[in-house]
């Protein structure tokens, strides 16, 4: 190896470090607003995306409900896998869903109470209604409600 | 001599082992594949049908995709949506397979590099796309075989420099000219590869910079690599074809509809986040890293990560950059089901995984070989502890991806088309969604006589014989204020104002949906009046009176006992409301429960607020219930019930009778041997 190649290896492998140790400290720091923000708790990234029980949980009906409840069944049931500011991750039996919020979004109890956004904390079970885009590649939320599914 | 009969005899071994493992992973993906159409994916119904019929795929086309999946529809096994699923699997085996052996080249061990191909293999998102018709699997082949060849070439292309022996016409420049091929090719299973190019050229140049003298060799990469893209010539020659209208707005058929249609498709999803989002964009992405690879595998990537800087620097820089670049633009993408777009990136680190346990097991053999432990023994012990992740990621995801009995499409679509009477109207979802619909007309050709406008281009949707049609139904509840809008809508014509969606025939939820709306599997009626759902006295063959949540089941009609699978039952249900409850009525059949609906199929509260019915009225429900053709034969027990367990209730069943289950004449995975295709 020559002198010129032995540099030039030098310099790839600092910049392999830098590269190595700023992906690192950007995972820790994202990681840490994370944490910050929605708490340590139960669900921490170890349950983030534990899956409900089983496909075959029969669910809620919209007739008779309890006032502030939807009239319909939920675009999807899951569990909270995070709240971000831009929406929310739950873990469904199809994988994880990213679903849009916006102002209008209302979270609400299962008696239809509504609830702060901060409920949403990762690990609890929500049923969600709402919008899909035109192109059917986005949902928009318009109410969340906290559910009680049994989970494994 | 006895040198070169060792490096043949170690190479029959590592096919050999590469063949073990696309066996072991076909066996995994086929005994969980799905039998026909599936609502898992979005897309897969229409990808399913778009690959028989050799048409056009919505954005970004999938031309290689559609035609592989063609081959496909030519084994004779099963019907031809389960011919594109095993598609998914033989190509996620094989990528499986090519992964081994790009770890193989870079680490010289079959044990790392076989376990990380395994890992991936059965890791949950990328098995969850073995199972069914989607662009993923496929495209994990090729990114596998690009990068494989890449690979080979670099140690090709390293070994001649080393010899001396360059010439103008060597095995190298065969690698490069595959590998610029599958390159190009590879854009057909999916657009984002393109991503790569940044990583593919400065690995190149980083193995061997003096190619940019070598004008043949980089005209050769080039000129293959634009005849691997000329695929997309596909998309204006189908562009007439589309019958999903937003997809038709951009249709390719100038050079501005050709860039909407590939590289600007989907604009609203691409860098959809703002910067201050980044730390939570990284979180959801983590989370994807965990639920595939777990603490384990994270940690082993990272070691890989640091591992291959400093020894395989130039294949550091090669997987470093398309990991980061997949990983910048995907999680920056808007999209609703984000973990599919993540596979690429998750072969990629199963890469730095497999190279990190190659090394660990390299230092462990080094420190106990220096205390007189055999390298045989320790790499025994090292399988036989890898074998517990393997396991236990078998296990886990198994359950999760196993699609084996969803045949609810097909049995629906079955008893739909033999319930429409003559030159009825079927309307539905439209677009890429509406395919689980139009996959039986446009594959098998099923009651011409049927008018399906949402199966037609969207220019032809509103003329034809929509006034000569004698009924009209629907997949989808169209009563007032829940009518389809935007352009999937159907043709005005065909409903009026005011019109009732009176269920007729129930299917069964598949059960990944049971608690949601998507998946639903419900055909109505279209009439101008209310179907007789609210009576004052109910005369039901089977008295019952038993209190299920806040419901009463006043008791049932049932047309017979004996049913076949695959088949339906006229079942009628007769209902008190005793209180309010969020409750949904439940069918069971044996152990399973068949669908979930709610009281009155939406109608009741318009009903209610139009006749105002007296309390204590009986609400009666009539339909047709669909048998899974996946029903134990012999004697099973119809039940039903009420469940408001979403909202932390009880599901409370009462048997209603014991039911003499048949086998059907029609099964779903044999429809074109039983006559339905149209040739």
């Amino acid at each position: 190896m020559s002198a010129d190649q032995g540099a030039f290896r030098k310099v790839l492998l600092g910049m392999g470090a830098v590269l190595l140790i700023s992906l690192m400290v950007l995972a820790s720091f994202s990681l840490g607003v994370y944490v910050g923000h929605q708490g340590l708790l139960v669900g921490s990234l170890g349950n983030f995306g534990a899956r409900p029980e089983g496909g075959q949980r029969p669910s809620q009906s919209p007739s008779g409900q309890p006032e502030g409840l939807p009239e319909a069944r939920p675009q999807l049931v899951g569990r909270m896998g995070g709240l971000t500011n831009e929406g929310l991750f739950v873990r469904t039996a199809d994988g994880l869903r990213l679903v849009q919020v916006n102002e209008q979004t209302r979270v609400r109890d299962r008696q239809g109470g509504e609830l702060p956004l901060e409920k949403l904390r990762h690990g609890v079970n929500v049923a969600v209604f709402g919008e899909f885009s035109e192109d059917g590649r986005t949902l928009t939320a318009h109410t969340i409600i906290l559910v009680p599914l049994p989970l494994p | 001599m006895a040198m070169r009969k060792a490096a043949i005899g170690g190479r029959w071994i590592d096919t050999l082992v590469g063949l073990l493992l696309f066996v072991l992973s076909l066996l995994v993906y086929g005994l969980t594949l799905t039998p026909s159409l599936s609502f898992k994916s979005p897309d897969g119904n229409e990808l399913a049908t778009v690959a028989y019929q050799l048409g056009l795929a919505h954005s970004t086309g999938y031309p290689l995709y559609t035609w592989l999946g063609k081959l496909f529809t030519f084994f004779p096994l099963g019907d031809v949506a389960h011919r594109v699923n095993l598609m998914s699997a033989v190509l996620a085996a094989g990528a499986v397979a090519l992964l081994y052996g790009t770890l193989l080249t870079l680490t010289g061990r079959r044990l790392p590099s076989a376990f990380a191909a395994l890992f991936f293999g059965l890791s949950l998102t990328p098995w969850s796309q073995a199972g069914i018709a989607e662009v993923y699997a496929p495209n994990a082949l090729m990114v596998s075989l690009t990068l494989l060849l890449l690979v080979l070439w670099a140690r090709q292309e390293q070994a001649e420099t080393a010899s001396g022996k360059q010439r103008w016409f060597s095995f190298s420049l065969v690698l490069f000219l595959a590998f610029s091929l599958i390159f190009g090719l590879s854009l057909g299973t999916h657009m984002s590869n393109l991503g790569f190019i940044p990583a593919f050229a400065l690995f190149v140049l980083l193995v061997n910079w003096r190619v940019i003298l070598q004008p043949f060799k980089l005209l050769g990469g080039g000129l293959l690599f634009l005849v691997g893209c000329a695929q997309f010539l596909w998309l204006p020659y189908k562009a007439a074809t589309l019958v999903d209208a937003p997809m038709a707005r951009n249709a390719p058929s100038t050079l501005a509809g050709l860039y909407k249609y590939t590289l600007g498709a989907f604009p609203q999803m691409k860098f959809a986040f703002p910067l201050w989002a980044l730390p939570d964009r990284v979180v959801v992405y983590l989370h994807l890293l965990w639920q595939n690879f777990g603490l384990l595998g994270i940690l082993l990537g990272l070691f890989g990560m640091w591992a291959m800087l400093l020894r395989r620097t130039r294949h550091f820089y090669l997987l470093m950059t398309m990991y980061l670049v997949h990983l910048v633009f995907f999680t920056q993408y808007r999209v609703f089901d984000l973990d599919v777009f993540f596979i690429p990136a998750h072969l990629i680190y199963a890469v730095f995984l497999g190279y990190g346990l190659f090394r660990l097991l390299e230092y462990l053999c080094s420190a106990l070989g220096r205390v007189g432990v055999p390298r045989v023994l320790v790499s025994v012990a090292a399988a036989l502890l890898l074998l517990l992740p393997l396991v236990k990621q078998l296990r886990s995801n198994w359950r999760v991806n196993d699609l084996s009995g969803d045949v609810a499409i097909n049995d629906f679509y079955h008893n739909v088309f033999q319930l429409l009477p003559e030159r009825s109207a079927l309307v539905g979802r439209g677009g890429v969604f509406g395919y689980d619909m139009f996959y039986f007309r446009y594959v098998y050709g099923v009651r011409q006589d049927v008018l399906m406008p949402m199966a037609e281009p969207p220019q032809e949707r509103s003329v034809g014989g929509l006034r000569e049609v004698s009924a009209v139904y629907s997949t989808v509840p169209l009563a007032p204020g829940r009518q389809l809008t935007g352009p999937w809508a159907p043709p005005p014509e065909l409903l009026g104002d005011d019109s009732w969606s009176v269920p007729v025939l129930v299917g069964e939820t598949p059960d990944s949906s049971f608690n949601q709306q998507r998946g639903s599997l419900i055909l109505y009626e279209m009439r101008d009046q209310a179907p007789p759902m609210v009576v004052s006295e109910a005369d039901p063959t089977h008295e019952l009176h038993v209190r299920l949540n806040g419901l009463e089941l006043v008791g049932y009609d049932l047309d017979g006992q004996q049913v076949e699978r695959g088949g339906r039952l006229f079942l009628t249900l007769y209902w008190r409301v005793v209180e309010r409850n969020p409750s949904l009525v439940v069918t069971a059949m044996g152990d399973n429960f068949v669908e979930q609906h709610t009281l009155g199929f939406g109608n009741l509260k318009r009903y209610a607020d139009e006749f105002r019915p007296p309390k204590d009225s009986v609400v009666v429900e009539e339909y047709w219930l669909v048998v899974p053709s996946t029903t134990e034969l012999g004697e099973v027990v119809l039940q039903v019930g009420t469940t408001s367990a979403l909202f932390g209730g009880e599901t409370e069943l009462v048997n209603l009778t014991t039911l003499e289950v048949e086998e059907g004449g029609y099964f779903s995975s044999t429809l074109y041997r039983y006559g339905w295709h149209r040739g």
